[in-house]
């Protein structure tokens, strides 16, 4: 006698035909002895229609061998990637989409890499904005060397390299620089020059030579030399220091040169102009000079045009500069009746404008009917805006000035330290002769 | 294996696929028909749609030909197949759970599709309930039980052919479908639709 748990477990395979004869009679019996066990056997096949019953619409019951067959592919021959590919997918769920996913923290990755390869790439060399920057080499033939202050090793100097202020610049035999400056100075730098930039509108000039074409901007430029300066507003003219001497060729406008050290010499030159300091500081008198046949060399180097378009954007163009004739040259006729007469000083009527934090002051340049240097005066600008204070008068040193038919008076206002001008009017202090 | 010039009726997976990697394609026809039911049956165990499943076996058919050559155990055919079925139907099932996310909630299909129906056929909605309780009750069964039951119920499979199609033994699928059965009549039986289907099971077993 079989127990219920016995036949519980064959209920199943009762139903659907699988038990083994000799199971079947046993079974049989017991259902036939046991109600609960037959009942249960009645809910099992009732169970088992349900199922049979409900999968029914669903249920293939014509063959598509045929259309299997028509769609198989041409021969049984595989490429192992396939199922290795199959295979490897079943060991590793997941969609497609979902394994690319796995790659975004990869790709982020090479991809901030890239963008910081390129922003380095196109990254300015040094912060326009920053106040050391004073300009740009836009045009380098041959290799030029390139120092920047405070720094060791001398690099090549490239196109588009910036330059701070205390940059050396040299030049070798055969190579040739072009320097772009703020305030729209162009400088060109002739074979074996040596030169400083001490700021956009101040050079120290060692050797060599150089080519200005000096910008407009109110202040002005001065090259030093070893023996000498140059002071310009808003020129074209060439510098060349060889062996100590000192020349220079004006192509455009009027260029104050003056001697260093113990000497006082000074000069004014003119375009069409040169003039030379020696190396004793004596400056010889201006005289008309080819300068077409000096500057030929600077005419045939022009800046690269990348370079310049790059410098446009770095340092536009400023306008509305406070344009100047600072170096305009006042001309006082001395001739009274023909009595000759001495002259103790200079007196300049003028005052500064109110409300001006910073007065510039001015260096006087006195030369004679022809232009000869008499003396030079400096006039502070302070002093010149004191209270209660019309005119200033610079007395002229040692004895008084006679004999002369003119006067010529240059002012040229020391524009690093402040950003007006005075307009004045210049008159000669003479004193009756004793004996007349 | 002895090799016969002429084959019996009933030979064997392995002497099948020896013939179909020599070029004999009609060969593999033996094996469509042997076991597209039960590629049929696991494809629908995953998409529960007929459409669907009968493209997975076309896929899985032709998936199995041309990749004959790497099937290693070549008795163990059956097995092999129901891998792939089952790789390629769950990739559909996932693709198809993706689309209908965006497709109008079952729920009110269910509504729309009722009211369609029961102009057509006035007891669909009994038949409809019955139906979803049957999958529902197949849904809470374990998982490896829920193939074997729909191999036996969908495609009225015989325990040897789902032991030979899955690779078990006899008594294994003889155990899980016992088991199976005893759920799923506590879950089916006193639920009152099962009775006056006592004609539908007298058809069954006739």
């Amino acid at each position: 006698m079989a127990s219920c748990a016995q036949i519980d477990k064959q209920m199943q395979a009762y139903v659907d035909g699988e038990l083994r004869r000799s199971e079947v009679v046993v079974f049989e019996q017991h259902i036939s002895e046991c109600a609960a066990c037959a009942e249960t056997l009645r809910k099992q096949q009732k169970t088992s229609a349900i199922l049979f019953e409900s999968f029914a619409q669903d249920r293939m019951t014509h063959s598509v061998r045929d259309e299997v067959m028509k769609r198989l592919p041409a021969a049984p021959l595989s490429t192992e990637e396939d199922i290795d590919a199959i295979n490897w997918r079943a060991k590793h769920p997941g969609s497609l989409i979902s394994r690319l996913f796995k790659g975004v923290p990869v790709a982020v990755a090479l991809l901030l890499l890239v963008v910081a390869a390129l922003i380095r790439y196109y990254w300015p060399e040094a912060p326009v904005t920053s106040p050391a920057v004073v300009g740009m080499i836009t045009q380098s033939q041959g290799l030029s060397i390139c120092r920047a202050e405070g720094v060791e090793n001398p690099q090549p100097a490239k196109l588009q390299h910036l330059i701070d202020r205390g940059t050396r610049l040299e030049t070798t035999n055969e190579s040739r620089l072009m320097l772009s400056f703020r305030s729209s100075t162009e400088v060109k730098v002739n074979g074996n020059t040596r030169l400083t930039v001490h700021d956009e509108r101040n050079l120290s000039l060692e050797e060599g030579e150089l080519y200005l074409r000096v910008g407009k901007d109110g202040r002005h430029f001065v090259v030093n030399t070893p023996n000498g300066k140059v002071r310009v507003f808003g020129t074209a003219f060439i510098v060349r220091v060889q062996q100590q001497e000192t020349r220079v060729f004006v192509e455009e406008g009027l260029v104050q040169v003056e001697s260093s050290g113990n000497r006082t010499d000074f000069a004014a030159v003119s375009a069409g102009q040169e003039t030379s300091i020696m190396p004793d500081g004596r400056i010889a008198r201006p005289r008309p000079t080819n300068v077409e046949a000096v500057t030929k060399w600077a005419a045939a180097l022009q800046p690269n045009s990348l370079a310049n378009q790059r410098f446009r954007e770095i340092f536009p163009p400023v306008k509305d500069l406070v344009e100047i004739t600072a170096t305009h040259i006042y001309r006082i006729p001395l001739v009274y009746e023909n009595t000759a007469c001495s002259i103790h000083a200079v007196r300049l009527y003028g005052r500064p404008p109110r409300g001006v934090n910073s007065l510039c002051s001015y260096d006087v340049y006195v030369y004679d009917q022809d232009m000869k240097p008499l003396f030079k005066a400096r006039v502070n600008g302070q002093v010149l805006a004191e209270v209660g204070r019309t005119y200033y008068d610079i007395p002229v040193p040692g004895k008084p000035l006679e004999g002369l038919r003119a006067l010529a008076v240059s002012l040229v206002p020391d524009f690093s330290t402040g950003d007006t001008e005075t307009n004045f009017e210049v008159k000669a202090v003479v004193l009756p002769q004793n004996n007349s | 294996m002895r090799t016969r010039k002429t084959p019996p009726p009933h030979f064997d997976d392995a002497e099948i696929v020896r013939r179909c990697l020599n070029g004999d394609t009609e060969a593999f026809g033996r094996l469509v028909e042997k076991y597209q039911g039960a590629v049929y049956a696991i494809a629908y165990a995953y998409l529960r749609n007929r459409e669907s499943s009968l493209e997975v076996l076309q896929e899985s058919f032709c998936t199995a030909y041309t990749n004959l050559a790497q099937l290693r155990n070549t008795s163990a055919f059956g097995p092999w197949l129901k891998e792939i079925t089952c790789h390629k139907a769950s990739q559909v099932a996932k693709e198809e759970r993706r689309r209908t996310k965006f497709e109008t909630p079952f729920p009110l299909r269910k509504v729309v599709s009722l009211e369609e129906a029961r102009d057509r056929a006035p007891d669909i909605d009994k038949q409809t309930d019955v139906r979803a309780a049957v999958l529902e009750a197949i849904d809470t069964l374990p998982e490896h039980y829920r193939l074997v039951v729909v191999l036996r119920y969908l495609q009225e499979l015989t325990y040897n052919e789902i032991a030979d199609f899955l690779g078990e033994s006899y008594d294994e699928v003889r155990g899980i479908l016992q088991k199976a059965g005893k759920m799923l009549r506590d879950a089916l039986s006193n639920t009152d639709f099962g009775n006056e289907r006592g004609s539908a099971w007298h058809r069954v077993h006739k």
